[in-house]
């Protein structure tokens, strides 16, 4: 379990974080969404320890972590590319090793890693003969290469197309299923809410949203679709100081509400005019943020 | 925190995961132990805790859940108790599958852990302790063994070894050509008493009728000169030759008289000088060749962030120290090789005492070399961490000028003098400075000594100091100290039109449009500064740049860059 407790970060004028808290639990996937300048690489990398934080502490497993106590951290920053005219294997066993472990086991850990990503028949082939998805795989195989005790990987889909995603995703669920806290940072929330267990939406440095992505995704949203959305969200809009109701979106013919029960929405829904069809859907994580925002 | 292979409540995870390594699953599965002291007992408990493993897959597979621990050993019980009746059929068929197997030594049987050694992620996990030691070795090996491979080292080598093969056989040659016959003169009317002179004078004599005749042979060139004496008697003799003055002749005829020297050089000037510049090219060559291969090595890592993922795992000072270390290994075989060719290829040639003579030169220079090359990877380490191309630039020019008059100063000053002294002391100039001190006069034995210790005290210095700023940069994220990021008029303009553009597009689009708004002015210049960061177009001018650094917006939702700033320091100091 590895634990940040208000982390902030100021350079100058600007801060990067303020007073950042999660817990990323063992066992599980947790990603650290948000979009551009929300502080997600800066937080990556205070995780890393390569950047210290003005104030908060990480902690895995209570102790709180020093710089130089990441030694068998498997971390991965956004921009990568490794050693082009290094060999595949060469390149994971060297960056293992330096974790520490020995050579037989990172060769062998290399070939495994290679294996399950598709590699194999790569890993004898210089970086720069690889296409960018197979770069992208090689980057995960060198990352989870010394078995890492927690996972951090910055920009975690960048690089990879859906079946590359799938072979990388299986891999870091194994990994997170061995016990170690899989930490994923990205703006992709499709992506984060398909393969994470847990969320952290971090906005302008700050902790917007946090938790299961199954309680963030637990509110129903009503979708209706009326021949007039404007004079239905007025309707809906009056009906709030009844009922706890509330107008998420209204788009064209479609309006989206929220609404305390079935029943508020029920009685909201037959309170309209001009309904040609109503639904009720469980919003994305996108849809919840913007709404959280 | 949770042992691994252990969810956090405590049970293994939900998907039985199946290993892909070199596990030997196989041969569990069969069954079949491998080594000679297997015995009957050993192959039933084998036997059992096979059983015992598949029962538990089935168990899991069954419940949905894996089972370990005690649950596990639960069902390893109950399975056992349930095969055990199949135990003694299935150690008879071990015993079968065993007899072939029994054969093989122990020592070449495949060390193959069992499927139940083997964590559920199909990954070995055997550590040792990494110091800052074995870091800096484990950098310095994949230093040394990239620049190994390049083309450039193994040209460079080429190229010294065979220019010393080629200034070792020209010489001899040239030796051979000057040794080569004894130097032969024509007399007017000597008769028999040609041989009496040609013992007395070393020179072959050839009689001649008269001046005429003598003449001929020398236009001829059956002769190298003429010595004809005037019939009168009354004038002195002369000594014609045909085109240039026969020095080895005139040597026999009148040896020079030579002062005995107190300071006599170990080499002489005639081969002292080419030698030194000989010398100054292998240095410039190896220093260049290495240097440039760690610094590209060191930026292309800041670009690619495999600086981060080091420094994250072992201490950015020995990191800095493994690379350093790495070329000073391969700056120490290139003077090995070049050394014993040099070397051996004088005493294969005959010139032994001159082999000697040069051993104190070359040794100093080998020495002082080694670690004026420490001081110059040093300051390349340095350099490669300074943000913006421009000041980085200077720096490396400023190194390359050090370097190249460092090593050249002292061949054009000269061995003797003053300036020669401090030459052959100061940083830089000390390699070939004290060389050419050692070839061309006699200093003291300590003044090697002194040469080497200041090049090496000034080399610890700005490793220390380079070492200081490799971290600075690594654990700073590039030194971007919190400095706002400035965009191009021309970066700017882009990034507000395709903005705008993204917006109306966006319109339409509903939930997803969060992941790919671009109209954060901050984010931009993060693009802008990678995109500058990545491409390390020292050359490019500041609009390509920015017009990159805009089009590289677009995609900017592909590659993360809410770093803000993080490599924000180049792209601004290229502005």
């Amino acid at each position: 379990m590895l634990t940040l407790k208000e982390v902030s970060l100021r350079k100058g004028k600007r801060t990067y974080l303020d007073e950042v808290s999660f817990t990323a639990q063992a066992g599980r996937i947790t990603a650290i969404v948000g979009t551009r300048s929300a502080g997600r690489t800066e937080l990556v990398r205070v995780i890393m320890g390569l950047i210290s934080p003005d104030e908060g502490t990480v902690k895995l497993e209570d102790f709180e972590l020093d710089f130089g106590d990441r030694q068998n951290f498997g971390y991965l920053p956004a921009e990568r590319g490794g050693y082009p005219n290094m060999r595949v294997i060469d390149q994971i066993v060297y960056l293992a090793r330096l974790h520490g472990i020995t050579l037989g086991a990172a060769e062998r850990n290399a070939l495994t890693l290679l294996s399950r990503l598709e590699l194999a028949d790569r890993g004898y082939a210089p970086l720069k003969n690889l296409s960018g998805t197979e770069i992208a795989r090689v980057d995960i195989a060198a990352t989870l290469a010394a078995d890492p005790d927690v996972v951090v990987i910055d920009d975690a889909f960048s690089g990879l197309d859906a079946q590359s995603t799938e072979l990388v995703m299986s891999l870091l669920r194994a990994h997170a299923a061995s016990g170690v806290p899989v930490i994923l940072a990205t703006d992709n929330w499709e992506a984060a809410q398909a393969h994470a267990d847990d969320v952290v939406v971090l906005n302008q440095g700050r902790t917007s949203v946090s938790g299961s992505v199954q309680e963030l995704r637990s509110d129903v949203m009503y979708r209706v679709k009326v021949s007039d959305a404007e004079a239905a969200a007025k309707t809906v809009e009056k009906r709030a100081g009844i009922s706890d109701v509330a107008v998420l979106d209204s788009e064209d013919s479609v309006i989206s509400f929220r609404a305390a029960d079935a029943g508020s929405a029920a009685q909201t829904v037959a309170a309209l005019n001009g309904v040609k069809s109503f639904e009720s859907v469980r919003p994305t994580l996108a849809e919840q943020y913007k709404e959280a925002l | 925190m949770a042992g691994k292979d252990e969810s956090p409540d405590g049970d293994s995870p939900e998907e039985p995961l199946v290993s892909k390594g070199t596990a030997g699953e196989g041969i569990d599965d069969l069954g079949v132990p491998i080594g000679d002291d297997v015995t009957a007992t050993d192959d039933d408990a084998d036997a059992k805790s096979s059983a015992a493993s598949s029962a538990k897959s089935g168990e899991s597979s069954k419940s949905g859940e894996s089972s370990k621990g005690g649950e596990s050993s639960k069902g390893g019980q109950s399975a056992a108790g349930a095969t055990s009746a199949d135990d003694e059929a299935d150690g008879a068929d071990a015993d079968d599958a065993t007899e072939g197997l029994d054969e093989v030594p122990f020592e070449l049987a495949e060390d193959n852990p069992s499927s139940e050694e083997l964590p559920e992620t199909g990954l070995v996990s055997e550590f040792v302790d990494v110091n800052k030691r074995q870091a800096a070795w484990l950098v310095s090996n994949r230093e040394s063994s990239t620049a190994l491979r390049s083309p450039f080292f193994l040209v460079t080598g080429a190229v010294i070894v065979l220019g010393i093969i080629a200034a070792i056989i020209s010489g001899a040659v040239a030796g051979s050509d000057s040794k080569s016959g004894t130097p032969s003169m024509a007399m007017v009317g000597v008769g028999q008493q040609a041989a009496m002179y040609e013992q007395q004078l070393g020179v072959k004599i050839t009689d001649a009728k008269d001046a005429q005749a003598a003449e001929k042979l020398v236009r001829e060139g059956k002769v190298d000169a003429a010595f004809i004496q005037d019939p009168t008697g009354q004038a002195q003799p002369t000594i014609i030759a045909l085109d240039e003055q026969p020095e080895v002749l005139l040597e026999k005829l009148a040896p020079k008289t030579e002062a005995t020297l107190l300071n006599e050089p170990a080499v002489g000037d005639e081969v002292a000088t080419p030698l030194l510049w000989g010398m100054a090219v292998f240095a410039l060559l190896v220093v260049t060749t290495l240097g440039a291969a760690l610094y590209q090595n060191l930026r292309l890592e800041k670009r690619n962030r495999i600086t981060e993922i080091i420094a994250a795992t072992i201490p950015p000072r020995a990191s800095a120290s493994g690379r350093i270390t790495g070329m000073i290994s391969l700056t120490t075989v290139h003077l090995v090789v070049a050394i014993v060719v040099a070397e051996l290829g004088l005493s294969i040639t005959g010139k032994t005492s001159l082999a000697f003579a040069m051993l104190p030169g070359l040794g100093w220079f080998a020495l002082t070399l080694l670690f004026t090359a420490w001081t110059i990877y040093a300051l390349l380490v340095w350099a490669s961490t300074v943000t913006g191309s421009k000041a980085r630039k200077t720096f490396v020019s400023i190194i390359g000028v050090i370097t190249v008059g460092g090593f050249i100063a002292p061949v054009i000053v000269g061995a003797t003098g003053t300036v020669a002294k401090v030459l052959s002391w100061t940083p830089f100039t000390s390699p070939l400075g004290i060389a050419g001190r050692f070839f061309g006069s006699s200093p003291e034995w300590w003044e090697g000594l002194v040469a080497a210790a200041i090049t090496a005290v000034v080399a610890l210095i700005v490793h220390s100091m380079a070492s200081s700023a490799y971290v600075r940069a690594v654990l700073t994220g590039g030194g971007r100290g919190g400095k706002t990021v400035k965009m191009s008029k021309r970066a700017k303009k882009v990034s507000v039109g395709s903005a705008s553009e993204k917006k109306a597009g966006a319109k339409g689009a509903a939930a997803d449009s969060d992941s790919k708004d671009k109209g954060d002015s901050d984010g931009a210049s993060d693009s802008d500064a990678d995109a500058s960061d990545d491409s390390d177009s020292d050359d490019a001018d500041a609009d390509a740049t920015s017009a990159k650094a805009a089009k590289s917006e677009e995609s900017a939702d592909e590659t993360d860059a809410d770093s803000d700033g993080v490599s924000a320091d180049e792209t601004d100091d290229k502005k």
